[in-house]
């Protein structure tokens, strides 16, 4: 990830604390509205965080986390509604974003059975179900984004940023 | 195909200096000796001709009293250490030979070779390879799973690695206790550690590598900070913004003075860049609006100057012209002052005719004074001739009056009348000077006049008062001057403000240079290489990932497979502890398999299901080693193709009775599976020679020779 957006993101954290995680979710979803997404969803209280469908027809589901170490885990709830989401035809996939200066997205592919709730999985062994495809495809966008808005996350919060993404008729929220 | 030991030739090895040949093909083969004659040499021979190296040593072998372990006799000199171990398969026969020479490059002392039935001959890591593939095992496995070891009786038992890998080895999964060891071996969570780390340095070396162009960086962001700018302000909008605030600040300016210009796009940095250095020069230069500034400055003061000297001239003109009419009020107009200038003269002409008259007269007196005097008839008149008396008196008396008085007061009024036509006189000098003053102020203000009239130009042909024309003119023209000089200034501050905007967006550019070069020195992620390590990274990952799933997967299939062959395998465990133990109350030993921590692990219960081990005595661990030993030795014979225990002095801690079951023990052993064992004469060996029925031998050695070493006294086969 470039210094600069690194730096950007490593100011909202320090401003935003806890808030921090979902803001950076609704950047990644103006990414994925900025790189052409047809529809986006949403869910800010329960059930999986995104739900995508790109311009080529595939449809996502991403659990998106961010974590201030090298290690995330998953709450059973994010596992069980990962699985859900395959029954109904959406491609599961972990976002994760580490707080290293190296770190990038990570969209791992989700393997029911190969990742459990509530046990420790290091940044770098999710490596192993990468789609590098989907990541470059946000790679541009994203950077964009967090530039673009980073005086309004840090001065608005949530608040801006949905603000930012009503503006896109292809944002719907759940 | 199942391997049995046939003969064993030694040749220099440890207790034996020379040469002696064992012939093993018994079930049971018995090397009887009191200690120190060569028994565990005799085993220990074997060990080193299948393992070499691996069985020296207290880290290689396993075996802590190996320590300083010598093969070669101290008298050996340049003989050759040499065991042959022969091995049948059925009518084959497959010869494994070590030796080691004393002398000669390290690297050419050792012949390690493996002779196959077929006449072909490996060597070296060839043999080696070969022993495995004819199901040989390995060091650690022969050490736990063939061999009793006096110096490490109960450790198979008591060591929980040694135990865990024994037990699984009895349940014929020892090659998924190797898979596993060997997965371990791979350390999937130490790689991903190790990627993180490797992570970690290239981050930290790549803050080093930025710490330079960062610290400029972070000078050129404190300046921008301090021109008022916020971090989230930096970034390329805000320096278009600049650019757009120039140019158009820069077209404002150029409407108000009439200017004609080119400006750039503000999207084209160089061009704005290179029209900033310009502008300034341009601006000031080249005004259209400001041009007549000069010249009405010019008009302006040439005015000022003429309208100033015109009212000086006007006002010396009313001052001289009043002092003028002042002076002929008082003292009349010139016509009057020549009058009375020309009376005067007349008085004056009247006083001087009377003085003359007078002095005339006086003259004549003083003549007539005189010729009296000189005339002889004082009295007589020189000039009619007639008496007069007194007339001398007379005269004189005349001549002092008219020199007295008469002469003095004309010459009194002779000066008055002077006087007064002097001051006639300059009565009418001042006039005239007056007057002269009058039309010199006259020619001033006439001149002064011209000059305003000249100074406003066309206007002053239709100026019935030119002066107040020009008074007028003097005011618009200030007007217009304040204006353009207002317009100017309006120029000069926004000419200034674009200094400062040409400074910022110059310290802007040069942020932007020094953070793009910054992100050069540290995007990593635009250099191909750093995209090759992201692709090694996730294999790496995916490899770690693979082998987690490999090692759980291994282990579930352990345990389902242990399940399996537990029921079997404990019924063998038990029948030889209770063989040993002479007695059938305590077979309820078995081998129970668990999950632990990932691993497969195995311990040994008791009938009451629980850890037998702690329960043991010395003699009871023996035994229970031994039964382990056997039970998997008996498994190993029948489905690995290995059959070979060798035991050195197991009777350790054995009191006769268990030493007669241990008797009975090898009997049932080695139906399945050869035995080749060191004891001391006694009970046991006894019990060996009487009691046990299959084909035996027994290798009686004579005492040590210091000279000879060990040596075979009696070979009897029962």
């Amino acid at each position: 990830m470039k210094r600069d957006v690194r730096s950007r993101l490593e100011e909202i954290s320090r401003a935003k604390g806890q808030e921090f995680g979902k803001i950076v979710q609704k950047l990644l979803a103006i990414a994925f509205l900025e790189a052409g997404a047809s529809r986006l969803i949403e869910r800010s209280t329960q059930g999986i965080d995104l739900e995508i469908d790109l311009a080529d027809g595939r449809r996502l589901a991403l659990e998106v986390k961010t974590s201030q170490s090298e290690k995330v885990s998953f709450g059973a709830k994010d596992i069980k509604g990962l699985c859900e989401r395959r029954r109904e035809g959406r491609a599961p996939y972990l976002a994760l974003l580490g707080p290293r200066g190296l770190d990038d997205w990570i969209f791992a592919r989700f393997v029911d059975g190969e990742i459990l709730p509530a046990k420790d999985y290091a940044l770098t062994a999710l490596r192993a179900y990468r789609d590098t495809d989907l990541e470059d495809s946000v790679r541009e966008t994203f950077a964009a984004a967090v530039i673009a808005h980073t005086t309004a996350a840090i001065e608005g919060g949530q608040g801006a940023l949905d603000a930012v993404l009503r503006k896109h008729s292809r944002f719907a929220t759940a | 195909m199942t391997l049995r030991l046939v003969s064993l030739e030694i040749g220099c090895f440890r207790g034996w200096h020379g040469p002696v040949r064992l012939a093993l093909d018994c079930p049971i083969t018995a090397i009887v000796a009191e200690n120190g004659r060569g028994k565990s040499s005799t085993l220990n021979a074997l060990e080193w001709c299948l393992y070499g190296d691996a069985v020296i040593g207290k880290g290689s072998s396993g075996i802590e009293e190996r320590q300083g372990w010598e093969i070669r006799p101290r008298h050996a000199g340049e003989r050759p250490t040499e065991v042959r171990a022969t091995f049948a398969n059925g009518d084959a026969r497959i010869e494994i030979t070590r030796q080691e020479n004393p002398s000669g490059k390290k690297s050419e002392r050792g012949r390690f070779e493996v002779r196959l039935p077929n006449g072909s001959l490996r060597q070296d890591e060839a043999a080696a390879v070969e022993l495995r593939a004819l199901g040989v095992p390995d060091w650690d496995t022969f050490r736990i799973a063939h061999c009793f070891h006096q110096e490490a009786a109960r450790r198979r038992v008591l060591d929980s690695s040694d135990r865990s890998a024994l037990l699984a080895a009895m349940l014929g999964l020892d090659e998924d206790v190797r898979l596993r060891e060997l997965l371990d071996a791979q350390k999937p969570a130490a790689m991903i550690g190790g990627i993180d780390d490797l992570l970690r340095k290239l981050q930290s070396h790549i803050d080093s590598v930025a710490g330079r162009p960062a610290r400029e960086l972070e000078d050129a962001t404190s300046r921008l900070v301090a021109r008022g700018l916020t971090v989230t302000d930096l970034h390329a909008g805000t320096a278009k913004a600049v650019r757009v605030r120039l140019i158009e600040r820069a077209r404002t300016v150029a409407d108000k003075l009439g200017l004609a210009v080119d400006l750039p796009s503000e999207s084209d940095d160089r061009a704005v860049a290179a029209w900033a250095e310009r502008w300034p020069e341009i601006a000031r230069r080249t005004a259209p609006a400001l041009q007549p500034l000069e010249s009405l400055r010019t008009t302006l003061a040439r005015l000022k100057t003429a309208t100033t000297q015109a009212d000086q001239a006007t006002q010396k003109w009313q001052v001289t012209n009043d002092a003028l009419e002042r002076s002929v009020r008082e003292g009349g107009d010139a016509e009057a002052r020549q009058a009375a200038l020309s009376k005067a003269g007349a008085d004056v002409k009247r006083a001087d005719d009377a003085l003359a008259a007078a002095s005339a007269r006086a003259a004549a007196l003083e003549k007539a004074r005189d010729a009296l005097a000189r005339a002889g008839e004082p009295e007589r008149c020189p000039v009619c001739d007639s008496r007069v008396v007194g007339l001398v008196d007379h005269v004189a008396a005349e001549l002092a009056r008219l020199s007295t008085a008469e002469i003095t007061t004309l010459r009194g009024a002779l000066a008055a009348a002077q006087d007064v036509v002097k001051q006639a006189e300059s009565a009418l000098r001042d006039l005239q000077s007056r007057d002269d003053a009058v039309r010199q102020a006259e020619k001033w203000r006439r001149a002064a006049l011209e000059e305003v009239a000249t100074a406003l130009g066309e206007e002053a042909a239709g100026a019935h008062d030119p002066l107040a024309a020009a008074r007028k003119r003097i005011e618009t023209t200030s007007e217009e001057i304040f204006r353009l000089d207002a317009l100017a200034n309006e120029r000069d501050r926004a000419l200034a403000e674009h200094a400062t905007d040409v400074v910022l967006l110059r310290d802007f550019e040069r942020w932007m240079e020094l953070r793009d070069r910054t992100e050069r020195q540290v995007d990593v992620e635009s250099l191909p290489a750093w995209r090759e390590l992201e692709r090694a990274i996730d294999e790496a990952a995916g490899c770690a990932s693979d082998l987690e799933a490999v090692k759980e997967i291994a282990s579930e299939v352990q345990l389902e497979r242990s399940k399996a062959r537990a029921e079997e395998v404990n019924r063998s465990l038990g029948r030889y502890f209770a063989l040993i133990m002479r007695d059938d109350s305590r077979g309820g030993v078995r081998v129970e398999s668990r999950v632990t921590r990932g691993k497969v692990e195995y311990r040994l219960l008791g009938d009451d299901g629980e850890a037998i081990l702690p329960l043991l005595n010395q003699a009871a661990l023996n035994a229970l080693s031994l039964a382990v030993l056997f039970a998997q030795a008996e498994e190993r014979s029948r489905n690995r193709g290995f059959a070979c225990v060798l035991l050195d002095d197991p009777i350790q801690s054995l009191d006769e009775e268990r030493q007669i079951g241990l008797a009975d023990a090898l009997e049932a052993l080695c139906r399945t599976c050869p035995v080749l064992i060191g004891v001391v004469p006694g009970v046991f060996s006894e019990r060996l020679r009487t009691h046990v029925s299959v084909k035996r031998r027994f290798v009686t050695l004579a005492p040590w020779d210091e000279t000879r070493g060990a040596s075979v006294a009696e070979e009897v086969v029962r």
